[in-house]
């Protein structure tokens, strides 16, 4: 259907990813009339460069020399494939306090970033809800586990998550396709990791890509290259599974290319709809609808908040808590060790890299003791196996037949680990307007101000010891350490600056993603979480805004809305 | 209606048909290496550097090297697109090599034989992890842009590494060795 103008849609949604697709879903099914509005273009899976060779690029998948400086410089994991899923950095400047940083990885298309996610989907527990009661530091969630967990397996259903079940209390099961198998490396760390007295536990990925088909979705084809966008659609990634449910209830109105500069209010300062700008015509249109269901992605949503200022919101709307912006939250990333298993060399050559999905190391540390430096947990994430490129060739040392054949030898060996973790939240990391600085479009942009903290540092310190005694036991070769604590935002998981709490004055949100201020205002991504936890958020996303988009259909069939 | 179908009808498609033009444009140039120009380097330059690839990963009985998989020619696109700092560091580096072999056997370095190319080799390489000569260096960058070329090149992935992935399997079988496991 197409935008009509003059209609007010039961519920205007900004977004398209995770959190826009499962609540353009949920609210559809639930009877509602649903405009979702997304800033960038609608992509054809057919076009996505999933098996193209790099022989087949024009230059080899490593890019024209100088356009990632140029046009990318943050987009670190984009790629020559991958372009036209990534934002061009030309039209979309953001700006950093002097001695602040954050590395701002956007995509703007129909759906957003997940359509290249990493597809790591572990719930989150009380352990993360209620952190701030254990430890002491910060806030809880305005939730327990208990009150997610329908709706952690409402999603898992739908999408379809593979994953092994394991009983861990800190890390719950959910409703599982069979996992992936392990490949020899993977199985190899599985036996070796227990050994180093650390806790550790080696598992499969939890990976929100099927291993096989479900509700008419595709199974995976072991291609390995998620990171380029599905051309089949086997993992959750909106444009094959949300999305196209909602518009199966013929109450969906999609509309790409529309770059929502801010919320409009009534006279009472109440939402009414949305202004946007045409992304290609530069042209402003207002769309009008009684509810207002953000899910931009945590920054964006907040910059259109922060954005929308009227007599009756001077500090942006919903913000009669000072809190909007806050408590700006990443993960922890750059920890990380690879090295060579010498025990694989000289194997065939198999499809190692296909399930492009590896094993976790299940988060260890403040679990059933307290670490002395530091609070909160970590995960560590690796896999094995022959990837197309060998990158370990060039810290082989010489030339000629010897290293080509050594080159060979070793294909079948590559380990690698990386490390997520969490980041604290804290009121000084912040987002603000930058009232000088303007995007394409002339919406003024975010100027971040958000640094890491010793807790971060010294988590990262004790990870990068492990990671290595662990290379050590493998017996592992030609091992690189990796130490640098990545610039905040490297993980591309943004979180927080709105958060949820049970105190208005502490926090935005409440428990169902309302704002404290205004009835017929939601935000359901990322913005709303209250810690990072110690991975990626997208599942918690999803089942946070299908939580509350069940409660908009049955608060609206109340009247309440 | 299929949901691809509906989600299609609710929206438009316009940057998708750019990628499309773009896609097409990408599969043209790939099917037609042969008639690639050189951008940057001449004739003799890209003789020599193509040799240098080729002792770099040369052929053997398992697969082709880089002179078949025309790694200078992927060199020559990817300097003619570089700064000229970077573009100055290849000039010279040819010219250094070129020169260390007047120097050391009074003729070009094309002209030596194989244990003569091989001696000019081991000076360039000798001190990989930590370079100083303009030669030394010179070598970093040159093994690093083979390396890029011939394993993204037809024959390094799919004839020298025989690489299994990057198209549509059946199924992932994982490990196969009872060995590996607890």
């Amino acid at each position: 259907m197409t935008l009509d103008l003059k209609k007010t849609y039961d519920a205007i949604v900004v977004g398209s990813g995770a959190a826009g697709g499962v609540a353009a879903k949920e609210l559809t099914e639930g009877g509602l009339e649903v405009l979702v509005l997304e800033a960038g273009p609608n992509l054809e899976p057919s076009t996505f460069l999933s098996h193209r060779w790099p022989y087949e690029m024009p230059f080899r998948g490593f890019d024209k020399p100088g356009d990632k400086d140029k046009i990318y410089p943050h987009q670190w994991t984009s790629s020559e494939y991958t372009r036209s899923l990534y934002i061009d950095e030309r039209e979309h400047p953001y700006t950093t306090a002097p001695g602040t940083s954050w590395t701002w990885v956007r995509s703007r298309c129909v759906g957003g970033k997940i359509l290249h996610w990493s597809r790591n989907a572990r719930r989150l527990s009380d352990y993360d809800f209620k952190a701030a009661d254990r430890d002491g530091y910060g806030e809880n969630w305005p939730i327990t586990y208990r009150d997610l967990a329908p709706y952690y397996d409402q999603l898992e259903s739908f999408v379809g998550v593979s994953a092994s079940i394991e009983n861990i209390p800190h890390l719950p099961d959910g409703k599982y396709l069979p996992p992936f198998p392990l490949n020899c490396g993977e199985r190899i760390v599985q036996k070796v990791a227990p050994t180093l007295g650390l806790g550790m536990r080696v598992i499969p990925k939890r990976a929100a890509m099927r291993s096989r088909s479900i509700n008419g979705l595709a199974a995976c084809h072991y291609c390995g290259q998620c990171g380029r966008g599905c051309d089949i659609g086997a993992f959750w990634n909106s444009i094959s599974d949300t999305l196209p449910a909602a518009a199966a209830t013929g109450r969906l109105t999609l509309r790409p290319d529309a770059v929502v500069r801010e919320i409009i209010v009534d006279n009472n300062g109440k939402p009414r709809g949305v202004n946007f700008v045409d992304r290609l015509s530069r042209k402003d249109y207002m769309a009008k609808g009684r509810m207002i269901v953000l899910g931009a992605s945590a920054l964006e949503s907040t910059r259109i908040m922060l954005n929308s200022v009227s007599r009756h919101w001077p500090d942006g709307i919903a913000n009669s808590s000072g809190v909007l912006g806050h408590y700006l939250m990443d993960n922890i990333g750059g920890p990380n060790v690879s090295g060579l298993l010498p025990q694989l060399r000289d194997r065939e050559v198999v499809n190692e890299d296909g399930k492009a999905s590896g094993v976790d190391i299940v988060p260890y540390r403040n679990i059933d003791s307290r670490h002395p430096k530091f609070i909160r947990s970590y995960v560590h994430e690796g896999g094995s196996g022959a990837r197309a490129f060998p990158s370990f060739a060039r810290s082989l040392s010489g030339y000629g037949q010897k290293f080509k054949r050594t080159v060979r030898s070793y294909y079948t060996t590559p380990i690698a680990f990386g490390t997520r973790g969490e980041m604290l939240a804290r009121f000084e990391n912040f987002v603000e307007i930058d009232k000088d600085v303007a995007d394409a479009w002339g919406i003024p942009v975010l100027r971040f101000n958000c640094r890491m903290s010793d807790n971060e540092r010294e988590m990262a310190k004790d990870a990068i010891q492990n990671l290595k005694a662990l290379m050590e036991a493998l017996g592992a070769e030609n091992v690189k350490v990796r130490d640098r604590l990545m610039a905040p935002g490297f993980t591309i998981h943004g979180m927080g600056t709105a958060r949820m709490g049970a105190d208005p004055k502490k926090s935005v949100l409440n428990q169902f993603n309302q704002t404290h201020d205004l009835k017929n205002l939601f935000v359901v991504d990322g913005a709303c979480f209250v810690t990072s936890g110690g991975y990626g958020p997208t599942l918690t996303i999803g089942a946070l805004a299908a939580r509350a988009s069940d409660y908009i259909v049955n608060q609206m069939k109340k009247g309440e809305l | 209606m299929k949901r691809r179908t509906a989600l299609k009808l609710v929206t438009a498609g316009v940057a998708a048909e750019r990628i499309q033009v773009a896609g097409r444009q990408l599969i043209a140039l790939a099917q037609a290496p042969t008639e690639y120009k050189l951008r940057f380097f001449s004739d003799d330059q890209n003789a020599l550097l193509d040799r240098l690839t080729e002792l770099i990963i040369p052929a053997d009985d398992h697969s082709p090297g880089a002179h078949e998989a025309k790694v200078s020619l992927f060199v020559d696109l990817m300097v003619s697109h570089s700064e000229p700092d970077v573009q100055d560091q290849w000039t010279r580096g040819l010219r250094a090599v070129e020169n260390e072999s007047r120097e050391r056997f009074q003729k070009p370095f094309l002209a030596c034989d194989a244990a003569r190319q091989d001696q000019i080799m081991q000076t360039l390489s000798r001190n990989e992890d930590h370079p100083t000569t303009e030669l030394e260096k010179f070598f970093a960058i040159l093994k690093s842009r083979t390396i890029d070329g011939y394993y993204t090149s037809a024959i390094g992935i799919h004839q020298e590494l025989q690489y299994q992935g990057n198209r549509p399997q059946a199924e992932f079988l994982g490990c196969t060795h009872p060995e590996h496991g607890a």
